[in-house]
């Protein structure tokens, strides 16, 4: 992309940026919803006594009636599986789609970002902990509206929905029917996952997305127990390899938390792992930790550490290996693998220039893989 | 305690609290067993000697679990104030109950000579603290040495026991140089904080009258983290880029319409960020930073060559620097204001609408301010959301404009005239290209289109769909104005901590808003007139008892009740004004942790010489009214004073201080005063009864007295101040010693 449709896409990013009122209509303007809609839930299994079994995620709970999951989404009504997430998301934004990140997909577009409030994992530096620790009845929601989101989708030519901040897959049924929606209209669904799902359900979701990013948040089932609240992180892995298998462009995102999941071995365990299971064609994003949340009195990741974590991604093969949320660093741009020159330049989530030729490296042709258009 | 615990107020109320209230129970129960004056004696000098290793223990465990005084780990308010509940147990309980034994051992009318004795203690100890302890001997060591002045105190008179004491004072103060030779001290920090940053080294622990500094290292990358109290203040990674210091100085560079020449730092000035205003073309940089020992640590370790002369540390308070600057006609560009978040309230002045005021003043006409408070990036509405609201509003109450970006900390920007900051990532990146800004670290590629580039850096920092929303939000939001007598900032804070602090990794509660959170944001809408309670309360039994004893004529018992009554508001009112004291010269001065231990001294001089004057007085038929009466026009004057004395300018220090080391005096001896006359009225009242009972009424008056203060120290420090303000708190103590004032005996009637 040359300077001057680089700035067209500027222009129109822009111009979607100046719809956001309307958005801010859908998001901030008429609030307030009573919070106590519930709809039934998909993935679960009638036991007696009015219990059920979740079937969704891998912690397959057993709920008796009044109780409310881990995720603090699905709850048991009198032998019904209830979901709060029937459409009313407490956070809806248009962001870069590098935010994501989806570094290869449609770079410097624009996409609808929404998450409900809830989530089955306790990541102790949540960057979202307002809401993502937080249930549905209890957060400030939107009345959204699915027809006008779409509308707004296509007319602003965004790229699509992203669903992302909290974890879309214990949102599974609304989520489904608006990716649904969006696609009929021509636009793309995007999730960004830390995959802690089982196979069925998310077979079903994968269908309705075009792009999936991962986090790996670290290599051992003890960093996942420890940091994380979740037993292991081998439904993890196994969702990732499902998702390439269905064909989906997928990109891995890890989070480096100085001393708990910065080892070499550790780093170098995920790196070779996404080789030999995603392909070493696969983006993979090493994230710098800020303190947050309960780590808010950790230091964040040293830029060293950063820049060991990508060596050993490039020492293990991969082609694509980012700092994300680190700029400016030459670790924002795409580089081709057969040349070494830079395709794509980014200033952290920003587009700064798009050189890549109909997907291919403009200096020796090679194809760089990724949804380009 | 307070020593190891280091916290904000709120914890010194809720330690305070604790340590009382096991103090009471501690003098009521021994008041109940039966020991003759030897006996007295002997358990007495148990359990004094005693105190010395138990408050090692004390200190240690605290330490251990240390976490819980400053949020560095998840402790809630609740957990805090159980861990404070465990903790000052032991001792307290064994100091009430050796207080008890020594008014046995003294024999009768020991109480009126044994209250002044302990009043003093708590007066040396103070002192002692303030003086000495704070930078010279460990926390830990302080125990045992405390116990040989108690030991020395309760000198027997027969020969056999004055060898037994002088044999455990010797021991107790081996004890405590032992200790403090044996580095045990530094051996618990590294322990804590080998818990909560494994792999990381502490490298320096000290200590300064600002509070407990702490260095650690990261072990392969040479990046030091500054640690105060247990906060993280400072990560300093020397001849490193430091791309967060840099955006900042970019984005709050560019605020200014004008070439910014002269820029402010309020705190935050320890890494590389003075550097990174002056690469970003500001001709100076002030840095005010209060503690210099933090200070000199962080440029020790920073280490980079020749020192830049634009950038001029300051070793001093940020408000007090800000005053001192308008009144020398210095002006700034910009100021950046980054305290510690509203957890204390000595942070919390940096937020008000006070020192806002006085920012003004220093700001040239086209000049900006910057501040950032804690927040969430992609979500404007809870507890986070309320804070940020009474920031916008309190800036709003100042500024003409106020814009606000949201992230991890929300940035708000704030011009001194319409129409100077923006938010627009365009607008500030024209500006800065204008001014051919250009760092080496940029991408070459684009030298020629600066302002491309610029406005590619600001979209990153501004998300323009979030700034938006929170610009919604905050406009529609109402919420009060954080001023520096009333801090409610303060507490919208502790109340974000709590939920952080109270979110169980493994918990399926509703989340953010259940159990003790929903407590404490249903406290948070606490007004005045439940404020009216406690001296309703305290009015309320005595219709009932003013029947009963028109039954039974010859019952003492109103006239018990009007002493107990009467002892427990005075243990309010004493305590009440301590903190009251102690919140506003934060306000004033900025820093309290070295003067606790002098205020506490004053108030404890006060305390001993007015019961000395007491137990003169009581001899005659004295009316403890009047006394309370004084307590009355106390807090009723307190406001004004402390108003005025806020309002003085630094070159009146001379002034400032003493006032305040007078009105903690003044406290004290009218809560020193009321005591004797209090169980001189009883005694009269009990002329002919078992002299054991005396005894047990003094223990009893005690009890109440604690009881009293530890209320007094909770409801002042946790609600009262932080919720309502400075003068409805001292209003609140007011009504209540007027409560007790209406039911207190008018003269001795013996029965
Ligand atoms: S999705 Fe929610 S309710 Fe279902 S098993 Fe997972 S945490 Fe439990
Ligand atoms: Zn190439």
């Amino acid at each position: 992309m040359d300077r001057r449709s680089f700035l067209e896409r500027m222009a129109k990013f822009g111009i979607g940026l100046e719809v956001l009122p309307a958005v801010a209509s859908v998001a901030w303007v008429r609030d307030r919803v009573a919070s106590s809609g519930e709809t039934e839930a998909a993935f679960y299994r009638k036991l007696p006594d009015n219990r059920v079994a979740c079937l969704l995620c891998p912690r397959l709970e057993t709920l008796k009636p009044g109780e409310t999951g881990f995720c603090r989404v699905r709850t048991n009504r009198g032998g019904v599986l209830q979901t709060a997430a029937t459409g009313r998301p407490c956070v809806v934004n248009l962001d870069p789609i590098e935010k994501g990140p989806l570094n290869h997909v449609l770079p410097g577009t624009a996409v609808f970002a929404m998450a409900h409030a809830g989530c089955n994992l306790r990541c102790r530096y949540c960057q979202n902990w307002q809401f993502a620790q937080a249930s549905p009845s209890t957060t400030r929601n939107l009345r959204f509206d699915q027809m006008e989101s779409v509308r707004l989708v296509r007319e602003k030519a965004l790229a699509g929905v992203c669903f992302t901040y909290t974890e879309g897959v214990v949102h599974l049924e609304f989520n489904l029917r608006f990716a649904a929606a969006v696609r009929e209209a021509g636009a793309r669904a995007f999730l960004c996952t830390a995959g802690f799902v089982n196979r069925k359900p998310f077979a079903d979701f994968l269908d309705q997305l075009d792009a999936v990013t991962f986090t790996i948040k670290g290599a051992t089932d003890r960093f996942y127990r420890d940091v994380i609240g979740a037993p292991s992180v081998r439904p993890v892995l196994e969702r990732c390899v499902q998702a390439r298998q269905a064909g989906k462009w997928v990109e891995v995102a890890t989070l480096v938390v100085p001393e708990m999941n910065d080892s070499d071995r550790d780093l170098r365990r995920i790196a070779r792992w996404i080789g030999r299971n995603l392909g070493r064609d696969t983006p993979w994003h090493i994230e710098r930790f800020m303190p947050k949340y309960k780590m808010r009195d950790r230091p964040r990741t040293p830029i060293a550490t950063l820049e060991r974590a990508r060596e050993i991604g490039r020492e293990e093969g991969l082609n694509f290996v980012y700092l994300s949320n680190l700029a400016p660093h030459p670790g924002n741009h795409t580089y081709c693998p057969q040349c070494g020159k830079a395709v794509i330049k980014r200033l952290g989530f920003r587009l700064l220039a798009n050189r890549l030729k109909h997907g291919c490296c403009p200096y020796c042709r090679a194809r760089i893989p990724g949804v380009w258009g | 305690m307070l020593a190891a615990c280091r916290g904000t107020e709120i914890f010194i109320g809720v330690v305070l609290a604790a340590g009382l209230f096991w103090t009471a129970l501690g003098s009521l129960a021994m008041s109940r067993a039966r020991l003759g004056g030897r006996g007295a004696w002997r358990v007495g000098l148990g359990l004094l000697a005693a105190q010395g290793p138990l408050l090692v223990l004390e200190v240690a465990f605290a330490r251990y679990r240390s976490a819980a005084w400053n949020g560095v780990a998840e402790r809630s308010f609740l957990q805090a104030a159980l861990v404070a509940l465990a903790a000052t147990a032991p001792a307290a309980l064994a100091g009430g109950a050796g207080f008890v034994c020594a008014l046995r051992a003294a024999g009768s009318g020991g109480f009126s000579r044994v209250y002044p004795a302990d009043a003093w203690g708590g007066a040396l100890g103070g002192a002692l603290f303030s003086f000495m302890l704070v930078e010279w001997v460990a926390p830990i060591a302080v125990g045992p040495f405390l116990a040989a002045v108690l030991c020395l105190w309760l000198r027997p008179e027969s020969g056999k026991f004055r060898r037994v004491s002088a044999g455990l004072v010797s021991c107790e103060i081996l004890v405590g140089l032992g200790l403090v030779w044996s580095g045990l001290d530094r051996r618990l920090e590294e322990r804590r904080w080998h818990a909560l940053l494994p792999g990381y080294r502490l490298r320096t622990v000290r200590d300064s009258r600002y509070g407990r500094i702490a260095v650690l290292e990261h072990p392969r990358t040479r990046q030091f983290s500054l640690f105060q109290d247990g906060g993280l203040t400072a990560v300093l990674s020397p001849g490193k880029p430091a791309p967060a210091a840099r955006d900042t100085a970019l984005f709050v560079l560019a605020q200014s319409r004008v070439v910014p020449r002269d820029v402010l730092l309020v705190g935050g000035g320890l890494d590389r960020s003075p550097h990174e205003y002056r690469r970003a073309g500001a001709s100076t940089v002030d840095v005010v930073e209060t503690d210099p020992q933090l200070l000199a640590l962080a440029l020790d370790l920073q280490g980079d060559g020749a020192p830049d002369p634009a950038v001029r540390y300051r070793c001093v308070d940020g408000r007090r620097w800000v005053r001192a600057a308008a009144a020398a006609g210095r002006r700034y560009d910009v100021i950046v204001v980054q305290p510690p978040a509203p957890l204390s309230a000595s942070a919390n002045r940096f937020y008000t609408r006070d020192f806002f005021s006085d920012l003004r003043e220093v700001l040239r006409h086209s000049g900006v301010v910057v501040i950032s408070i804690m927040g969430s990036a992609n979500y404007p509405g809870g507890t986070a959301g309320r804070l940020s609201a009474v920031l916008y509003h309190t800036l709003m109450g100042v500024f003409p404009e106020v814009r606000a970006v949201p992230g991890d900390r929300h940035i708000f920007v704030a011009g001194k005239q319409p129409g100077t900051v923006s938010v627009s990532p365009g607008e500030l990146g024209r500006r800065l290209a204008a001014r051919g800004v250009w760092l080496d670290e940029f991408d070459p590629d684009f030298r020629t289109n600066a302002e491309l580039y610029f406005t590619a850096l600001f979209e990153g920092m501004i998300p323009a769909s979030q700034t938006q929303g929170f610009a919604a939000y905050l406009r529609r939001s109402r919420a009060p104005t954080n001023t520096d007598f009333r801090p409610i900032a303060y507490s919208y804070a502790l109340l974000v901590w709590n939920q952080i602090a109270t979110a169980a990794p493994d918990s399926r509660d509703p989340g953010l808003n259940s159990g003790a959170n929903a407590f404490f944001r249903r406290l948070s809408a606490f007004r005045f007139q439940y404020g009216l309670l406690l001296p309703l309360a305290l009015l309320a039994p005595v219709p009932l008892l003013w029947r009963l004893r028109k039954k039974r004529p010859h019952s003492s018992v109103l006239l018990r009740y009007g002493v107990a009554a009467a002892a427990f508001a005075t243990g309010t009112f004493g305590m009440a004004t301590e903190i009251l004291l102690l919140y506003a010269f934060q306000n004033t001065f900025g820093y309290v942790y070295g003067y606790l231990g002098l205020l506490t001294a004053a108030f404890m001089a006060g305390l001993a010489l007015g019961a000395t004057a007491g137990r003169r007085r009581s001899s005659g038929v004295r009316s403890p009214a009047a006394a309370l009466g004084a307590g009355m026009v106390l807090c009723l004057a307190l406001p004004v004073v402390l108003r005025a004395l806020h309002a003085l300018p630094p070159a009146f220090d001379g002034i400032g201080v003493p006032a305040f080391l007078l009105l903690a005096f003044a406290a004290g001896a009218i809560d020193g005063v009321t005591f004797p006359l209090l169980a001189a009225v009883r005694r009269r009242s009990e002329v002919g009864r078992a002299a054991s009972s005396s005894d047990s009424g003094g223990a009893g008056i005690y009890a109440a007295d604690l009881l009293g203060a530890a209320l007094g120290a909770l409801a002042t420090g946790a609600v009262c101040v932080p919720l309502l303000g400075i003068e409805a708190a001292s209003f609140l103590t007011a009504l209540t010693l007027g409560a007790a004032w209406l039911t207190v005996p008018r003269g001795a009637s013996p029965s």
